[in-house]
C-alpha cells in the first residue's frame, strides 16, 4: 500500500485531483503525505477542493438517517456478480459471497473440527456479577447467572456466552482475534469494548468502542460502529442506535474516591480495564483525587484528567498510557517547542 | 466525570529528566514521538496553520483513543491504525462544531488563510451536503453507484466489493474514483 501513489494529476480539475488524492493517499505514509502537501500548497483552489472533498466524504456518515439513500442502498446490497439470471450466475454469486464471507466464517468451521484449544476456562457467576481477568489480559464482567466458556487457541481466542449477559474489554492481539459466540452469532473483534446479552428471546450486541463484526451462519456480516447495537428479536435482526446508559446499568460501573492520591486511584481503575495507566513521576502520583468515576474506560478517565490537571497522556507500550507532567507532553505535537530538544 | 477537589501543582514537571523509564516505556515514548509530528501535520492540513493549541489537543485525543489498541511491536500496523483514529477524531470534532454552530467563529481566519469562501462551505449543514451528494450519486451508472455505496456507506473493503461483484480490486478502485469525481464536480456546481 505504501509504495502506491496516486496517478498523474496534471490536466485534472481540482475536484478530480481531490477525489484521487482522497481515495488513494495514505497520509500515514510520509512520502505520500509530502506529495499531498505539495499539491495543496500549489494553489488555494486545490486546498479548497480537497477540504470540500473531505466534507462530502464525511457527509455519508449520516447516511442511515437519509431516506433518499434507502432504495439505492438496498439495490447496491442486492447486486451480485453478473446481472443475468442464468443458473451459473447464481453459483458465481454464491462463490463471490463465500469469498466475501470466507474470513469470518472460518471460525465456524474450525469450531466443528477438533479444536486445538490450548487453554479452556469456564466462568460462572452464580449469585452476583463477577469481574473476570481473562488469561490474555482482557477484562470481562459476567452478569449474575451467566456462564462464559473460554477456549483460547493459537489462532483465536474464543468465548462462548451460553446464556446471560457480559461486557468485554478485549486486549489487542492482531494475530488472535477474539470471537464471542452468542445467540447463534459470532462476534469477531481485534480489540474493543462491547456488551452482549443473550437469552431465549434473542440477542443484543452493543459496541462501545472499536469495531466488531457480527456473523450469522449463512448471513451477511454486519459491522457495528461505536454507539450502535445489533438486536435480534423474534427472528428479526436490526441495527439501531444503542442506549449506552441502559447498556451500562446492569454492571458495576462507578467507583468513588475521597481525597486519594492518583497513584492509588489508577491501581483501582486499572483493575477494570485492559488499558493500564502508569505514572513514573512522584509529583503526578501525589495528585489528590476526589470524585465518582466510571470504570472500564481508562481512556475516558485520562481524558478527564488531562482537562483538569497539567497532565498529558502518552502511549507507553502496548495498552499502556503514561500520565506525565505537562511540559514533557507538550513536546509531542509542537516539535519546535522547548521540550523537543532532548 | 467529577473532580471535586483540584490540587494545584507547582511548576510543571519534566519527566523525561528523571530517566527511570522502563524498556517498554522507552519504546512507547519513541513511537509516540515518531507519530506526533505526522499526526500534527494531518490536523494542520485540515485546520490550517496558526491553530497549534487545538492541533495539540487533537493529537492528544488520538493518543488517548489509540492507547489500548496500539501494538508498538508492529510499527506499520500501529501507524495505519493511529491515522484511522485521527480521521475519526477529525470527523467527531467536525460534528461537535456543527452541532454548536460555532465553526465560523473559531476555525478559520479568512484573511490569514486567503480562502474566504471556505467559511461559506463550512457553514453548509452536513445534511445539505449529503442531499446534494445523493442527487449526484443518482446520475451515475448503477454499478458505479452500487460500488460507491457498498464501499463508503456499507463499509465493505475494496476486496470484499470486488469479490461480491466479480471484479478486480483495481476495477473497484477505478469506479470509486469515477464516482467521487462526479459527486465532487456536481456538488461544486451546486454550491
Amino acid at each position: 500500500m505504501s509504495d502506491r501513489m496516486p496517478g498523474d494529476l496534471d490536466g485534472l480539475t481540482p475536484e478530480q485531483a481531490a477525489a484521487r488524492l482522497l481515495l488513494e493517499t495514505d497520509e500515514a505514509d510520509p512520502v505520500q503525505a509530502a506529495r499531498l502537501d505539495a499539491w495543496l500548497d500549489q494553489d488555494p483552489a486545490h486546498r479548497q477542493a480537497w477540504l470540500d472533498a473531505q466534507d462530502v466524504w464525511a457527509s455519508f456518515d449520516a447516511a442511515d438517517a437519509h431516506r433518499p439513500l434507502d432504495l439505492p442502498r438496498r439495490r447496491a446490497r442486492a447486486l451480485r456478480a453478473g446481472r443475468s439470471s442464468v443458473p451459473w450466475m447464481a453459483a458465481a454469486a454464491c462463490v463471490a459471497a463465500a469469498l466475501a464471507l470466507g474470513l469470518v466464517l472460518t471460525p465456524w468451521r474450525r469450531a466443528t473440527e477438533a479444536p486445538a484449544a490450548v487453554q479452556r476456562v469456564v466462568y460462572e457467576a452464580a449469585g452476583q456479577q463477577r469481574l473476570l481477568d481473562l488469561p490474555d489480559g482482557s477484562k470481562a464482567v459476567l452478569g449474575a447467572g451467566g456462564a462464559l466458556d473460554l477456549a483460547y487457541g493459537g489462532n483465536e481466542r474464543r468465548a462462548r456466552l451460553a446464556h446471560g449477559r457480559a461486557y468485554f474489554d478485549v486486549a489487542h492481539d492482531g494475530s488472535r482475534p477474539f470471537v464471542v459466540e452468542a445467540g447463534g452469532r459470532l462476534i469477531t473483534v481485534l480489540g474493543t469494548r462491547f456488551d452482549v446479552a443473550s437469552d431465549a428471546e434473542g440477542l443484543s450486541v452493543t459496541l462501545l468502542e472499536g469495531s466488531v463484526r457480527v456473523t450469522a451462519s449463512g448471513g451477511d456480516p454486519v459491522v457495528l460502529r461505536p454507539g450502535q447495537a445489533l438486536v435480534v428479536a423474534q427472528g428479526r435482526t436490526q441495527v439501531r442506535q444503542a442506549d449506552e446508559a441502559a447498556t451500562e446499568r446492569w454492571r458495576e460501573t462507578r467507583v468513588v474516591f475521597d481525597d486519594k492520591p492518583l497513584s492509588e486511584v489508577i491501581v483501582e481503575m486499572n483493575r477494570y480495564a485492559v488499558l493500564q495507566l502508569v505514572i513514573d513521576d512522584p509529583q503526578v502520583a501525589a495528585l489528590r483525587i476526589t470524585g465518582q468515576f466510571r470504570v472500564g474506560d481508562n481512556a475516558r478517565f485520562a481524558r478527564g484528567l488531562v482537562r483538569l490537571y497539567p497532565l498529558r497522556a502518552v502511549p507507553d507500550g502496548p495498552a499502556r498510557l503514561k500520565l506525565v507532567g505537562v511540559r514533557s507532553g507538550r513536546s509531542l505535537s509542537s516539535p519546535d517547542g522547548p521540550g523537543a530538544k532532548r | 466525570m467529577l473532580l471535586a477537589h483540584e490540587q494545584r501543582m507547582g511548576e510543571p514537571v519534566d519527566v523525561s529528566a528523571d530517566g527511570e523509564n522502563r524498556h517498554a516505556s522507552a519504546r512507547g515514548g519513541a513511537m509516540a514521538a515518531l507519530l506526533a509530528k505526522p499526526l500534527a501535520a494531518f490536523f494542520r492540513r485540515r485546520l490550517g496553520p496558526g491553530n497549534e493549541a487545538e492541533i495539540e489537543d487533537l493529537v492528544q485525543d488520538v493518543f488517548l483513543r489509540t492507547a489500548d489498541q496500539l501494538n508498538l511491536a508492529e510499527e506499520e500496523h500501529a501507524r495505519a491504525y493511529v491515522f484511522r483514529v485521527a480521521a475519526s477524531v477529525w470527523i467527531d470534532r467536525h460534528r461537535r462544531r456543527q452541532a454548536r454552530q460555532a465553526d465560523q467563529h473559531v476555525s478559520f481566519d479568512p484573511d490569514r488563510h486567503d480562502t474566504a469562501d471556505r467559511d461559506l462551505v463550512r457553514q453548509l449543514d452536513a445534511r445539505e451536503t449529503l442531499r446534494a451528494a445523493t442527487l449526484a450519486l443518482a446520475d451515475l451508472p448503477e454499478r458505479t453507484r452500487a460500488i460507491f455505496i457498498l464501499r463508503r456507506i456499507e463499509g465493505l473493503a475494496v476486496r470484499e466489493v470486488a469479490a461480491r461483484l466479480g471484479l478486480s480490486t483495481s476495477a473497484v478502485e477505478k469506479h470509486m474514483v469515477r464516482a467521487l469525481e462526479h459527486i465532487l464536480t456536481q456538488t461544486r456546481a451546486w454550491r
